[in-house]
């Protein structure tokens, strides 16, 4: 038994020792295990002998007879101490569990205890949580997950030519392309599937029950390729998409369930677009979108959609780059061994055009990766949306460095309490545990109710910022679930760390024999640190906001020449397709009944209208040769109806507008626009000129009127004339009305006036199935998008930024004044008056601003370059954001500071000197 | 006590074991005896068997151990029967004579009536 023995001191040795980590070493360590075993069955064997002795054995025999009545001990040894370890590890786990238990219930009967506190700390953590799981709920539709339904997103491409539109150009990187270009890609044995696709909006239904749709022109191998199951029915495939074939249609699942409320006989009836019936053969799963993010609502069979939407040239056409090409890879292909091929198909294919000198001989073909988000093309938006993304950490990063400030605040409030129980030898694990609870529970709480208003305020921002999207996905799913726990357990231990170590400082002991008053200031540094931290955040954020504010102003303040509010834009929908002149007709009705319409101040139409359509004609100049030439291209011919410049509000700049005369009259007449006038003749003699217009006799020049904005509010210049309607050289109709009513918010409801527009026009024309009409400034505002974007969330989180930053002063101050109330009873007894104690608080909360303001304003300077290329004219560095920011936050500072500087000049000397 | 039959047994073991703890906290090498000695050693168990009994229930919180001292004055693991081990017991005890009473019965019965 000396083995045991001699266990047993070292056993107890390591007893002994107990320091810090004992607790860590005894979890992974199952020592004395073996030695109970042991020692357990020495006492059974050495009692059993001595009893076969005493009945009469030899102790040869006895030893014998008691390993007999044993059975196999080393294998009973085996089973023992397996049994043991269990026993051991189940009991650990259970007073841990106890302990944690106990801890729990301590810290939430705590937090009950000071309510206003919890709720103050879960407030604040919950905001900075919400807006995380907020934008990555965006992120991740915009960046991470591949559209839905798509097999091995990886492996399908998009193609795109990246090449220069015209010599001396800048190369761009496009999808738009002709059929014949995606005739030459399915010919490439590095792609196993090519398909074609293209967005069209559509009208189904006639009258009072047309609807607009959202369609997608796809491809036989469209669906295939993508590897999606229809969950009704089938989804087209090549054998459907035959020229000459019947029309099929897939309708999605949202659609279905919005306009045929989910019933499954729709399959086989069919759907009229006013080209002849398409029989619906099958629903997508939900929330198929195709390769794109758009809600998309029907997918028709391209070949016999080609012909009817765009006529018999959309196959041959080389010069329409009007449709898009998806690819799978095939399997073992390497990107850029795709490429080299399809680049060399696309040379071939494009050879005429190279030779003719009118394409890029040294167009490059790429495969782009499905999220479009991670390919040169991503959008604004997307790219807005990852800084967002960063943003929403620094808000959680001040959030927490403002709940670490205050539970810091507490844990200092509580040394006594803390001190007592390190005295009592509560093991600094067992305290740091127990802070760390208490910040985890307040995390989880903030985490659950930031995942409540995520639910719908996300739901609410994602849908009014990037409307486009088909947000089909709830804004909570799992995998923000997952990243949102993920940022608690973060948030917790943030937050927890600094008051926790503060907590379970052995030093904390000697907090017992003084009172709070005394000298020493613990935690003090710590916690004017975490506020110029949160000081120098917000002013991060707070110049981001400024910067997109700025830019959005920007944006907005940029000149079109007219006003589009107040513009309507109305497209007429035919059945069929009908002659020219019925279309002209309806025009001339329209333009004299429409104006009768209440709330409807003028009428025009033209061909060629501002952000919906650009057409211009083959022109020469007599005395002009060659006519200079803008990146924006060749002069936009417009043919206008009459009153057009008036309906716009474009000004004459010089000569006069057209007159019923020219319109009606034989004489040719154009007005030119300023660039136009200003780079054709730079000598300013521009009235009189002549234009030969798609090789007609000379058109005169009477008037020079003010640039307008045409596809582009970014654009630089571009040429522009105008020829009344009657004089259109092609004689096609014109494409659109333009219809100014009030600006928003006076004259008659813009709804009623739309609903009464559409009756109306329905009337001028039989075969009119519907009109589509909308606002201009819907074709106009996607562009200004990724500004608002970052305007609307960069001031939200910074203005939460600034508040939480604010409230972290004020608590900071507080304190200080708390423990400094003796200080200031001595220096009130001592004769300093209500300003010394007002500068005393007051000085602090500006000392602290001022370092965070000049640590922000340093890292602005070194990062917001980086922001640049996203703003809109306005420089990174914009002095007056910077000093605006600044000012704002000494501000806060005063106003933060004045009420703890009021209270101070209220303590009585008295009083304060008698506090503990 | 043959191997095979140890599962057969395992449950009827574990309730001799709580039997013989009924009377108070006891050492294995007490319990051993005590059942030696009440069934005449016509049940050959194995003392192997029986520690693995006592640990088995232990772990499963029937049995609460201590180290205590011996009567002899060394050291020994004395085990006591906790309120869930005596429920265990007596469930086990009623089903065991349910059991036994049955197969009597039939052990017992008559010829069967034609």
């Amino acid at each position: 038994m000396t083995r045991s023995k001699d266990r047993r001191r070292r056993s107890s040795h390591r007893r002994s020792s107990r320091n810090l980590f004992a607790g860590i070493r005894r979890r992974f360590h199952l020592p004395d295990l073996e030695r109970d075993v042991d020692d357990e069955l020495a006492f059974h064997f050495e009692r059993t002998v001595e009893e076969l002795t005493a009945q009469g054995l030899s102790p040869s025999e006895a030893r014998a007879e008691a390993r007999r009545r044993f059975g196999d001990e080393s294998r009973y040894r085996r089973e023992l101490e397996r049994l043991d370890r269990r026993t051991t590890l189940l009991r650990r786990w259970k007073e841990r569990l106890a302990a944690l238990g106990w801890d729990l219930g301590y810290s939430c009967r705590r937090l009950g205890r000071s309510p206003a506190l919890g709720l103050g700390v879960v407030l604040t953590l919950a905001l900075g949580l919400g807006a995380n799981a907020t934008m990555f709920g965006i992120l991740d539709r915009l960046l991470l997950q591949p559209p839905a339904h798509v097999a091995e997103p990886e492996a399908v491409r998009r193609i795109a030519v990246e090449r220069r539109p015209r010599e001396g150009f800048e190369r761009v990187v496009s999808q738009g392309m002709s059929y014949p270009d995606i005739r030459d890609f399915q010919a490439a044995g590095s792609f196993s599937r090519v398909a074609a696709y293209t967005r069209q909006n559509l009208v189904l239904g006639r009258g009072a029950d047309a609807a607009p749709v959202s369609a997608v022109l796809a491809s036989g191998e469209y669906f295939q390729m993508l590897g999606v199951q229809p969950v009704v029915g089938r989804l087209f495939g090549p054998a459907d998409d035959r020229a000459g074939a019947p029309g099929v249609a897939v309708l999605s699942h949202h659609f279905w369930q919005r306009s045929f409320d989910g019933d499954r006989s729709v399959i086989g009836r069919t759907v009229d677009f006013g080209h002849g019936p398409y029989e619906v053969v099958g629903i997508a799963p939900p929330g198929f979108t195709g390769v794109d993010l758009e809600r998309i609502d029907i997918w028709l069979s391209l070949q016999t959609a080609g012909q009817d939407l765009r006529g018999e040239r959309w196959r041959e056409a080389r010069n329409w780059y009007w449709i898009y090409a998806v690819a799978r890879l095939a399997p073992g292909v390497a990107v850029e061994q795709a490429e080299a091929e399809a680049t060399a198909l696309h040379l071939i294919g494009r050879r005429e055009q190279i030779e003719a000198e009118i394409y890029d001989p040294e167009a490059e073909v790429e495969a782009l990766p499905l999220i479009t988000a991670r390919g040169p093309l991503a959008s604004g938006e997307s790219w807005v949306a990852r800084w967002l993304a960063g943003v929403s950490l620094v808000v959680l990063l001040i959030a927490c460095a403002n709940v670490a400030n205050l539970l810091l605040a507490r844990t200092l409030h509580r040394r006594r309490e803390f001190g007592i129980r390190l005295a009592l030898g509560i093991p600094r694990l067992r305290l740091l545990r127990q802070v760390l609870i208490e910040s985890f529970l307040l995390a989880i709480l903030a985490g659950a109710a930031a995942l409540l208003t995520t639910r719908w305020l996300g739901q609410i921002l994602r849908t009014t910022l990037l409307p486009d999207v088909a947000w089909t996905d709830p804004s909570v799913t799992a995998r923000v679930a997952w990243v949102s726990l993920g940022l608690c357990v973060l948030a917790g231990l943030l937050t927890g760390i600094l008051p926790g170590l503060q907590a379970s400082r052995p030093g904390l002991i000697g907090a017992l024999k003084a009172g709070a008053g005394t000298v020493c200031r613990p935690g003090t540094r710590t916690r004017n640190t975490l506020t110029v931290l949160q000081t120098a955040l917000s002013v991060v954020l707070l110049v981001g906001a400024g910067l997109f504010v700025r830019s959005l102003h920007g944006v907005r303040s940029i000149d079109l020449g007219f006003d589009p509010d107040g513009l309507l834009l109305v497209e007429p929908v035919y059945d069929g397709s009908p002659p020219d002149a019925q279309r002209k007709e309806l025009h001339r009705l329209a333009s004299e009944r429409l104006p009768k319409v209440p709330g409807v101040e003028r009428v025009t139409s033209s061909m060629s209208v501002p952000f919906w359509s650009a057409n211009s004609v083959y022109l020469e100049i007599p005395g002009v040769d060659p006519i200079p030439r803008l990146p924006t291209g060749t002069p936009i011919l417009h043919a206008v109806a009459p009153d057009y410049f008036a309906t716009l509000g474009l000004q004459m700049r010089r000569g006069r507008p057209f007159t019923p005369g020219d319109h009606d009259g034989p004489r040719r007449v154009a007005v030119v626009s300023e660039t136009m006038a200003r780079l054709v003749w730079p000598d300013g003699d521009v009235l009189g000129k002549c234009l030969e217009i798609a090789k007609t006799p000379c058109t005169e020049v009477v008037g020079v009127v003010e640039d307008a904005g045409m596809m582009s509010l970014f654009e630089s210049e571009v040429m522009q004339y105008y020829i009344p309607l009657s004089q259109s050289p092609s004689g096609d109709p014109p494409e659109a009305l333009l219809v100014r009513v009030g600006r928003a918010g006076e004259g008659p409801d813009p709804d009623t006036v739309v609903t009464a527009l559409r009756r109306e026009l329905l009337t001028l024309d039989p075969d009119l199935r519907y009109a589509e009409i909308l606002p201009l400034t819907e074709r106009i505002d996607p562009q200004a998008r990724s500004w608002r974007l970052g305007a609307t969330l960069f001031t939200l989180f910074g203005v939460l930024a600034l508040i939480v930053a604010a409230m972290g002063l004020y608590s900071v101050l507080a304190f200080a004044v708390t423990q400094r109330t003796q200080e200031i009873g001595i220096r009130s007894a001592l004769g300093a008056d209500r300003k010394n104690l007002v500068g005393l608080v007051l000085g602090q909360a500006l000392r602290l601003v001022a370092v965070g303001v000049a640590i922000g304003l340093g890292a602005v300077w070194v990062a917001a370059p980086k922001l640049e290329p996203l703003l809109y004219r306005t420089p990174a560095r914009d002095l007056w954001i910077l000093g605006s920011v600044a000012a704002v936050l000494l501000l806060t500072a005063l106003l933060a500071g004045s009420l703890p500087a009021w209270r101070a000049t209220r303590l009585d000397p008295t009083i304060a000197l008698r506090a503990e | 006590m043959r191997r095979n039959d140890l599962q057969l047994l395992q449950g009827t073991l574990d309730m001799l074991v709580l039997k013989g703890l009924t009377f108070g906290p006891r050492h294995g090498y007490a319990v051993a005896r005590w059942i030696r000695e009440q069934t005449d050693g016509t049940l050959d168990i194995e003392d192997g068997a029986l520690y693995t009994a006592l640990h088995r229930m232990e772990k499963r919180g029937w049995l609460a151990s201590e180290w205590g001292t011996s009567e002899n004055n060394r050291r020994a693991k004395y085990y006591a029967l906790t309120d869930e081990g005596r429920r265990q017991l007596e469930a086990n005890a009623r089903s065991w004579r349910l059991y036994a009473d049955a197969v009597f019965q039939v052990l017992e019965a008559g010829e069967a009536p034609a």
